[in-house]
């Protein structure tokens, strides 16, 4: 079994977070200590996965997305958009909770269904049907809250995206569950059977009956829905809505973490398990440099190398150069 | 395919140049004193450093690539050329030639990474926003102003012509759009880089040399960047390692909105000049109204951005049923 795991695609992702995870409890100081403080553990490793917790739901809907052969630059501003709306909704509509999250949810899916549709009926390229929403609904969000940083009042919220159950923060079962979700629906469902074979070949795919259309309308909704569930998780972090910051950038860290994880961004088979490791080995990068002390531009620097490091690892060409200088046996199959 | 002439080209610039005149007019409307010579100007001038990047970004873009690093190589550039004045005391004429050669030299690194290991250029470019954004940001993290006496002078010169003065900016903008169209229509490389948009595999059985154009072409975009970090620069009087963050988007957006097709072999710099135009004068409408603030310009980029997919999409489909 052992020889099986180092010969998947797994290997080298789950490998470097365990590398990081092992020098930082090597080299940080007070890295493997966990505390219980008001009713939950306390841990950096804990830390990693909560603060991760935004970028984690991207990444799982961006692998959804790139395995459809597409990629969505927006969730950055659908998750300002969600922060506006949840902030507008409780603060200045006295919305309650319980309507207020399923509305921003809904509203994330639609627009997620806007990029979809541009994508597939009207034939535009991701990048660019994309980039509309991103720009486009920043701006809009700022209309929401009319450019100001509009804060709200909720418990029930708070209690949901920051509290506790068990001692384990509610995010971790957020995470699993989601996790396990999508990974079903990746590897056992119809759905994820038609993303891979979408983006593996878009012509056999229609070819053999399968309604593209409708499933890149779905990817998208999916990861635009996400994206909605990650703003309404930063709102409720600060408990307002701050729009030129909510998200910048966020769409990057996804894609970067969905590239690291190992799903190809051509399209076709996607891992979105690995996605996860991906976003988890980036924020672990970014809570090391933090913890040492040496400014956020050095986690920029490290962000950078590590993926172009990643990258030239997984590409074929350079593999081939690699083999050339070693002559061994040919290992099994990396697709 | 072929090139044409500019006036067999018209139809594909049609939606920029009227949605250009449109966008006057309503600013014509709006305001008193909009159509004028000193709004041209401005608009030259603060589109200056967007412009010159976006004549970088057409190569790339064309020859079926894309570069996310250019505004950060722009800032890195600027902290450089403003670091080597004031820390290491270079005079200006030297540090201007050093820091276009690092730009060029960076830009040429993206394109050897992306050609040698066969990565894709969305990945490279993006990491590489991120280490010129590192860069930046170690060189300092506040702006540094620089005393100089060739930027003090520099920010004088401007040339007549006709109704309205170009300030110095402008003229190197127009210089670069100008060169773009040269280079492009003209050169042999230009026609490579065409070829190599349209079909890459075609273009490598016809035995052009791709890898080299493609390196070529990351290079141009990495000398564009970091001119136009200079010339921010100039004009600023200081270096800025937060500047132009999101750059990049508005350069494939003015490329886009200029007619180019983002899978490469569409595309002319007259377009991607109008492109930086109907931006332009986005901008300056706000800065006329001044009350607006961001959250319509970028509803009305995002707006306009989409409208011109959605006539390129139509012209496509056109283009191939009449086929």
């Amino acid at each position: 079994m052992m020889k099986r795991f180092t010969k998947s695609r797994a290997f080298w992702p789950v490998c470097t977070l365990l590398l990081i995870i092992l020098l930082n409890l090597l080299f940080t100081e007070g890295f493997s200590t966990v505390e219980f403080r008001d009713g939950r553990f306390f841990s950096p490793i804990i830390d990693i996965v909560y603060r991760a917790t935004p970028i984690i739901l991207l990444s799982i809907g961006m692998t959804l997305v790139i395995g459809t052969g597409g990629i969505d630059l927006s969730v950055g501003a659908v998750m300002a958009i969600a922060g506006a709306l949840v902030a507008s909704a409780l603060g200045l509509w006295g919305l309650p909770v319980f309507l207020a999250i399923p509305f921003v949810i809904l509203v994330g899916f639609l627009l997620g269904v806007w990029n979809g549709w541009l994508v597939s009926a009207m034939g535009v390229q991701p990048i660019v049907a994309t980039l509309v929403l991103m720009t486009g609904g920043r701006g809009i969000a700022l209309l929401v809250t009319d450019a100001k940083t509009l804060s709200f009042e909720s418990t029930t919220l708070d209690a949901l995206a920051n509290g506790q159950l068990l001692g384990i923060p509610n995010r971790i079962y957020l995470v699993i569950v989601t996790l396990a979700l999508f990974v079903f629906i990746a590897r056992r469902s119809l759905l994820g059977l038609w993303i891979e074979c979408t983006g593996d070949n878009p012509a056999a795919a229609r070819l053999a009956g399968i309604p593209i259309h409708r499933v890149k309308i779905l990817a998208y909704g999916a990861c635009a829905a996400l994206a909605a569930v990650a703003g309404l998780l930063e709102a409720a972090d600060i408990k307002a809505a701050d729009v030129t910051r909510c998200g910048l950038y966020s769409e990057l860290d996804a894609i970067l973490a969905v590239v690291i994880g190992g799903t190809p961004l051509i399209g076709g088979r996607i891992y979105v398990g690995l996605s996860v490791v991906g976003a988890l080995i980036i924020q672990s990068l970014t809570t090391t440099v933090l913890m040492q002390d040496v400014g956020s531009e050095t986690s920029l620097l490290v962000k950078g190398l590590a993926v172009l490091v990643v990258c030239t690892l997984q590409s074929p060409k350079f593999r081939a150069r690699l083999k050339k200088r070693k002559p061994k046996p040919a290992s099994a199959g990396e697709a | 395919m072929r090139l044409g002439t500019l006036w067999q080209r018209m139809p594909a610039l049609a939606p920029t140049i009227i949605a250009f005149v449109l966008l006057v007019a309503i600013g014509g409307y709006s305001f008193d004193g909009f159509i004028s010579g000193p709004m041209l100007t401005n608009l030259l001038t603060n589109q200056a450093p967007l412009g010159i990047i976006v004549v970088g970004m057409s190569f790339v873009i064309i020859s079926g690539g894309i570069d996310l690093s250019v505004g950060a190589l722009m800032a890195m550039s600027s902290m450089l050329f403003a670091a080597s004045v004031e820390r290491l005391g270079l005079p200006s004429y030297l540090a201007i030639p050093f820091v276009l050669a690092i730009g060029t030299l960076c830009g040429a690194l993206s394109g050897k990474v992306i050609c040698s290991f066969d990565l894709p250029p969305f990945i490279v470019t993006l990491a590489a926003m991120f280490l010129f954004r590192g860069l930046s940001l170690s060189i300092s993290r506040e702006p540094i102003v620089v005393r100089d006496a060739f930027i003090a002078w520099t920010a004088d010169v401007s040339l007549p012509l006709g109704l309205f003065e170009v300030e110095w900016n402008g003229l190197l903008l127009l210089l670069f759009v100008g060169l773009g169209i040269f280079v492009s229509r003209y050169t042999r490389f230009g026609r490579r880089v065409y070829a190599i948009g349209g079909d890459e595999a075609a273009a490598r059985q016809l035995g052009i040399a791709v890898d080299k154009t493609k390196k070529r072409v990351y290079a141009i975009s990495g000398f564009c960047s970091a001119f136009a970090g200079v010339v921010s620069v100039l004009y600023l009087e200081a270096g800025d390692p937060a500047m132009s963050a999101g750059f990049e988007l508005d350069a494939i957006a003015a490329v886009v909105v200029g007619g180019a097709f983002l899978a490469g072999g569409v595309g002319g710099f007259v377009g991607t000049f109008l492109g930086v135009l109907v931006f332009g004068v986005i901008q300056e409408l706000l800065n006329f109204e001044g009350t607006l603030g961001s959250g319509w310009v970028r509803v009305a980029v995002g707006v306009l951005l989409l409208l011109f997919l959605l006539v390129q999409r139509v012209s496509e489909k056109s283009a191939t049923s009449a086929a």
